[in-house]
């Protein structure tokens, strides 16, 4: 190949070529108060979340993209970080990874469209929310709130008084080490719950699945709802507690010996009401089609 | 500015007077209506609920649904959906089963559809904006809801009255709008563009 | 969609007696009207974009269900303020975790205020990140009365103190805030 077309070849290929996407590589710190709040919000990647012992926020972030843009405003008690995508973006699929170390007494905010958060040993007042990323985080004793589209979450508790809220459309959300109270509801998705020192449990769903067990206190007040989901419900013995279940097609199903019955000789539903133990504790139940068991074990 | 002999009187300080001629109005980053109407529908749920329907919200929901059928009139038949500000959007988004219509034994009050059409339009908006798997996702939750609708409403023709049955129609409205407003709020990395 | 809420409904009155009547549109152009005088007051006494969001959105949900006791007694704005100003105590004396840092700061410290919301080119923006910087009980009277023009008597109302108390956070808060700005503006 004589050097006039190699150049003529080279120069097509060049033209041809996209430009060579420069990753960025920032890093970010500011000097906060303990209890400071932070938001963070990211489109595409990843959003990890690590508490510690300084009163700083540094957030070390890496924009596969060169076309996106890092905001970072800082003041004492507050900090945003956000990624901002162009406007003619339509999924050209490069992540922003953003790592962050907060004060462990600060809370936050952090939001994604598909990013996937996860956040640990954060001691202040979490709410997360993503489309379709996947959620995951510790919960101590200040509330957590995780609100996800598609995603899955994981909130795993510590022992520690967190009143915890989940909000998915289709996402799989697992509670679990939680003490205190829950409150959860999911359209298709499916809720798994582990809540000791139960005193609030409520948990709704149209056709996802509830899986709750749960240690009741005297005055825990549970209330569950689906329309075709299965709830299963499993309690601490000893079970003492007032049950009041309902369903128009499910069946109704305990190990405590009772039976449900119809609620009219001729109409539709079935229903169950009884006292277990020294009673306290209230628990409804309440379904269209879906099934429904309570047991202690 | 100098200091300011302690004892004048509070209209005379200038510090005051200063402070007086900040802006008392500050619009908030994002429009916060969204979420206010889900909770206000939220609120309208009848609580407790025990198994006899309450015989004053009884008969609140019927006077409701003289007005509602009318509204289900022209849910039913989209051809006729009042949206004036309806982008067309996606093949994907025009078909959707959206709003949900809600069946003739259905007494969903005028106040709670009036909810939605607050959301639906900036719904459809959002919806066209994510990624075409969250997309169908959204839209096969809407078509369970839909289908949870319409097994209610078949119920409810057996047992009008049954508390269970009314209670677990506001809930799966109220699911509705709870997607709704998820997609029109938790898209905030994209609509905060600059 | 607002502009439909918006247009010809009357006067505010009228609104009002639509929303107690649960007319969602009514209460949606109330809520347009006033949105920005509530958050305003949120964002000055709580300095934090995200809290005053949270704030505002529970103002108005509380508004709503206690239009029923709303007899017009009071201007509606008034009466807005004192549910944002309650939303506001609430959250302030929400109980704190076990590992949380408590928020009161007595002496001020050196707080900024959260700049991006109140900066336009009218606003003294010193002036601003002064209010930010007191101490919240000073904080609260100099925005309720100094911002808001509440009187001395309808400012202690609303955050449940005597009005000598009042007096008193307002006599600290223009000390404090002169010594700032005094500092930062030499004449």
């Amino acid at each position: 190949m004589n050097i006039r077309i190699s150049l003529a070849v080279a120069a097509v290929l060049l033209a041809a070529a996209p430009l060579a996407n420069a990753a960025q590589n920032l890093n970010k710190s500011a000097t906060v108060a303990a209890d400071s709040s932070i938001d963070v919000s990211n489109v595409r990647g990843r959003i990890d979340v690590t508490a510690w012992d300084r009163n700083e926020v540094e957030l070390t972030a890496i924009l596969e993209s060169d076309k996106d843009r890092l905001e970072f405003e800082a003041t004492e008690r507050q900090v945003r970080i956000k990624v901002v995508t162009p406007d003619d973006d339509s999924g050209n699929g490069d992540d922003a990874i953003l790592t962050l170390k907060i004060p462990k007494g600060a809370r936050i905010s952090a939001e994604s469209v598909s990013a996937d958060i996860t956040l640990a040993g954060v001691l202040g007042e979490q709410r997360l929310e993503s489309v379709s990323g996947e959620v995951r985080t510790q919960a101590y004793d200040a509330p957590v709130k995780l609100s996800t589209v598609s995603g899955d979450g994981t909130i795993n508790g510590t022992g520690g008084k967190a009143a915890v809220t989940v909000e998915s459309v289709s996402g799989l959300i697992a509670a679990s080490g939680i003490r205190g109270s829950y409150d959860g509801e999911v359209v298709s998705g499916s809720l798994t719950i582990n809540l000791a020192a139960a005193e609030r449990l409520n948990a709704r769903s149209i056709s996802g699945d509830i899986d709750a067990h749960a240690e009741l206190m005297p005055n825990a007040r549970v209330e569950m709802e689906t329309v075709s989901g299965e709830i299963k419900l499993t309690m601490k013995p000893p079970v003492n507690a007032e049950f009041d279940m309902e369903s128009f097609s499910g069946d109704i199903d305990n190990c405590f010996g009772q039976k449900a019955r119809d609620k009219s000789r001729y109409g539709p539903g079935s229903e169950l009401s009884f006292t277990q133990g020294s009673g306290g504790a209230r628990v409804s139940i309440n379904s269209l089609s879906g099934d429904i068991t309570i047991c202690d074990h | 500015m100098t200091t300011i002999p302690f004892g004048r009187g509070p209209q005379k300080d200038p510090l005051l007077a200063k402070a007086s001629n900040l802006p008392q109005e500050i619009a908030p980053p994002r429009d916060l209506w969204p979420q206010i109407v889900a909770r206000l529908v939220a609120q309208s749920r009848a609580t407790p609920r025990r198994f006899t329907w309450p015989m004053a919200l009884a008969a609140g929901f019927l006077v409701a649904a003289v007005s509602a059928l009318l509204t289900f009139g022209l849910m039913r038949d989209p051809g006729t959906v009042p949206t004036p500000n309806l982008i067309a959007g996606s093949a994907a988004t025009q078909a959707a089963p959206m709003p949900v219509s809600y069946g003739p034994n259905s007494a969903l009050g005028a106040v709670q559809l009036k909810a939605r059409d607050e959301l639906l339009a900036q719904f459809r908006q959002r919806l066209d904006e994510l990624a075409p798997e969250t997309r169908e996702a959204v839209v096969k939750n809407l078509a369970i809801i839909q289908r949870a609708a319409d097994e209610i409403d078949a119920a409810l023709a057996q047992d009008p009255a049954s508390g269970l049955l009314n209670g677990l129609l506001l809930s799966t409205y109220q699911e509705e709008l709870q997607i709704y407003s998820k997609v029109v709020t938790s898209g905030g990395a994209l609509t905060r563009r600059t | 969609m607002t502009e439909l809420a918006r247009d010809a409904m009357g006067d505010e009155a009228e609104r009002v007696a639509r929303a107690r009547n649960g007319d969602v549109a009514a209460f949606e152009g109330l809520y347009r009207d006033h949105v920005g005088r509530v958050y305003g007051l949120c964002l000055r006494m709580t300095g934090n974009v995200a809290t005053a969001e949270d704030l505002t959105q529970d103002t108005f949900v509380n508004a709503w269900r206690s239009l029923p006791g709303y007899e017009g007694r009071s201007r509606y704005s008034t009466w807005l303020h004192r549910i944002a100003v309650n939303a506001v105590l609430a959250q302030r004396r929400a109980p704190l975790g076990r590992n949380e840092v408590s928020m009161t700061d007595d002496e001020g410290g050196t707080m900024e205020f959260a700049a991006e919301q109140a900066m336009d080119d009218a606003t003294p923006i010193d002036l601003e990140r002064a209010i930010a910087a007191l101490p919240p009980g000073a904080r609260d009277i100099m925005v309720l009365h100094g911002i808001y023009g509440y009187s001395h008597e309808e400012a202690a109302g609303m955050l449940d103190l005597a009005v000598g108390t009042c007096k008193a956070q307002l006599h600290r808060a223009r000390q404090l805030m002169r010594a700032r700005l005094h500092v930062e503006q030499p004449t």
